[in-house]
């Protein structure tokens, strides 16, 4: 398959590599030079005998192996050109980085995108792009970006796709900070002839994708993006956000039913209509997709919460209201061991106020797995508090990834914490399949994505 | 886009089972007296036209007509105002309507997208339209439980206690998809309000805007 070349290829050449730190092209041949990436990598440059320790070729043609993947760096000016000899080297997928097509307000941009399809087509070329920071397959240990840092990404089962770069790079560094793990992340720049369904026909199939993401703005073909991701959703959950709410509807052609509001409330109505869980913005996208690549949907919506502290108990409380959750009503079992295992002075329904017990690790996890046991409860919330009194507290780990694993109810935590605290009990909690957020709304409506997920399934069927 | 005169809307409508306030369009001083009387009193008057999109804007409307004096006045008003403002070709008449009490008004309408194709619209209605903005879009075709799921968007769900009136809402809108999709040569089809109370859902006002002349 296709895409398989471009997400695992075994040979790539970047064309238009520079040595200067100040041009694109060096930074794309960093990227794959320290991604770690199994496969070769071949450098054109008819002006250089090495870039960056690679030897140079002067041009596609004196490379005597195959290629699998084409980077081109070079302006856009010069790229129909070299598609042409990427057609007679017979290298079937390229990645376009360069910009300066129908996205610019070149004189010629919009020709020679057209051109860029055009050649394409005739060659039998796929081709990511143009106008695109490129992509990254970390399962395949493949950075073909010109960001070196999206390496630093942890491996998981959350696959993007976006229209913008930029939103891509505001991901890499929330998922970074949230230890949130990637797939496979694509710029899908200026869409020549790779679109979201191209894509999302590919990723439906994808073992190590477990959800995926789009960012979307707008496509010309709405349907064909409903329908792929319809069929995409009988394999795994896609969140999307869709941009451009503030559009402002036509004024004149107010009284008109179907303009009073612009096409972004058009978007969010197919979406839903055709499976996909809409995301408020890209941080919450990632967010919800993580949880839904981690854990299983949720069956019903009654939710237990566990807190550290009160305080935060209660605005999860306003915000599982808010989010059409109900507060689960513990079973009579539940609460009378909740009675004997907590004091008097604390909250022991729910919302579990850990408070008073939080020095007690034991304690605090046999609390922590009767509420994961009671029948009543779908799903659960952790909230924990780093607290700054040294070794007063420890999380109780053991507790939660036992319940998890024994139950294996749907469950998110919320926990922030000074950097480098609690890094090893995060790792382990991550590891049990525990989503860890540093906001609680976002706790909250990682688990309406798996409740929703759960509703979609039924409703297809699936 | 031309916009059907009003009794060829009426029967499209008729004909997909969605009912209508009950009114008749007349021509003259006599007729109106006539509908009123057999419609009963309070009645509705409404200059319709072939031209007139927005009835309120230019005054065409008016509500709550109690007895023969009122309606004599009002339908001296609004023929004036058709002779002055409509055009010699332009088919117009005067809607006498029932006036109907309704506990909510709701907006549905269909129309073509030129990328999205055929969708479907959903509303609160009233001046809550504008404060509230509250509306759901679907594709066309789609399935009962998109229906359900704008009437919930939309809080009518909420604001609509009676299951027969929300049965009924509901069946509306399935029609008026029917209807949208088996017509091709419908551009767009404005159902505003839709008076939903004791007498059931009825749509008092329509527009059925056609891409023949």
């Amino acid at each position: 398959m296709i895409w398989d070349h471009f997400f695992y290829p075994q040979r790539v050449v970047i064309i238009g590599v520079s040595s200067s730190s100040k041009k694109m092209g060096y930074h794309v041949l960093k990227s794959l030079k320290e991604c770690g990436f199994k496969g070769k990598v071949f450098v054109v440059n008819p002006k250089h005998e090495e870039v960056l320790g690679v030897k140079a070729y002067p041009s596609l043609e004196a490379i005597s192996e195959p290629i699998d993947l084409a980077i081109l760096v070079i302006p856009s000016k010069e790229v129909i050109e070299v598609l042409r000899e990427c057609g007679k080297k017979r290298v079937k997928c390229v990645l376009v980085i360069s910009s300066g097509f129908s996205e610019s307000d070149l004189f010629e941009g919009e020709e020679l995108q057209r051109n860029l399809k055009k050649v394409a087509e005739e060659e039998g070329i796929r081709i990511i792009g143009p106008n695109t920071f490129g992509f990254v397959n970390l399962d395949g240990d493949l950075n073909a970006s010109f960001t070196p840092s999206f390496s630093l990404l942890k491996k998981g089962g959350v696959s993007l796709l976006s229209q913008s770069g930029g939103i891509c790079h505001l991901i890499l560094a929330y998922a970074i900070r949230e230890n949130i793990g990637l797939n496979k992340i694509v710029g899908l720049g200026n869409r020549v002839n790779t679109d979201f369904w191209d894509l999302l026909s590919y990723l439906n199939r994808d073992e190590s994708t477990k959800s995926i993401a789009l960012y979307l703005e707008g496509v010309e073909e709405p349907r064909r993006l409903l329908e792929a991701i319809k069929d995409t959703i009988k394999f795994k959950p896609i969140v999307v956000h869709k941009a451009g709410k503030s559009q402002k509807a036509d004024k004149a052609a107010k009284s008109h039913t179907g303009s009073l509001a612009g096409p972004y409330k058009v978007y969010q109505g197919a979406l839903k209509q055709y499976g996909a869980i809409l995301a408020k913005d890209p941080l919450e996208l990632i967010a919800m997709a993580e949880t839904l690549s981690l854990q299983s949907p949720l069956r019903g919506n009654r939710i237990g919460v566990i807190s550290l502290v009160a305080g935060l108990g209660m605005v999860i409380l306003d915000l599982l209201e808010e989010n059409g959750f109900e507060v689960a009503n513990f079973s009579e079992l539940t609460q009378k061991r909740l009675f004997e295992l907590m004091p008097p002075y604390t909250i022991r329904t729910n919302p579990v106020d850990l408070g008073y017990i939080a020095n007690n690790k034991e304690l605090c996890g046999e609390v922590i797995k009767t509420v994961f046991e009671d029948e009543n409860v779908d799903g659960v919330i952790l909230s924990y508090i780093y607290s700054w009194s040294e070794d007063f507290l420890e999380l109780p780990v053991e507790a939660i990834c036992e319940a998890i694993s024994k139950t294996k109810k749907p469950s998110v935590m919320c926990l922030d914490t000074p950097p480098g605290i609690w890094e090893e009990e995060r790792r382990r909690l991550k590891e049990a399949g525990l989503p860890i957020f540093t906001r609680p709304d976002f706790a909250v409506r990682a688990l309406l994505g798996l409740w929703q997920y759960g509703r979609i399934r039924e409703r297809f069927k699936v | 886009m031309s916009l059907l005169f009003y009794p060829e809307a009426e029967n499209l409508l008729k004909e997909a089972n969605i009912a209508l306030v009950p009114g008749r369009l007349v021509t003259s001083e006599k007729e109106a007296l006539e509908a009123a009387e057999e419609l009963g009193f309070p009645v509705v008057l409404k200059l319709v036209s072939t031209r007139i999109v927005h009835k309120n804007q230019i005054g065409g409307v008016r509500l709550n007509i109690v007895n023969q004096r009122e309606l004599r006045e009002a339908y001296g008003d609004l023929s004036n105002k058709a002779k002055n403002t409509c055009h010699q070709k332009e088919k117009w008449g005067i809607l006498v309507q029932k006036m109907i009490s309704e506990e909510l008004e709701v907006i549905a309408g269909a129309y073509r997208d030129k990328s999205f194709g055929p969708i479907l619209m959903v509303g609160l209605g009233g001046i809550w339209v504008e404060i509230l903005k509250k509306i759901s879009f679907r594709l066309l075709p789609l399935e009962v439980e998109d229906i359900k799921e704008t009437l919930k968007e939309t809080k009518i769900d909420q604001l609509l206690k009676d299951p027969y009136l929300k049965e009924d809402l509901f069946h509306l809108i399935l029609n008026l998809s029917s209807l949208f999709l088996s017509k091709p040569e419908i551009k767009e089809i404005d159902l505003n309000p839709i008076l939903i109370g004791k007498a059931g859902c009825l749509v008092a006002d329509v527009k059925i805007f056609t891409s023949c002349v």
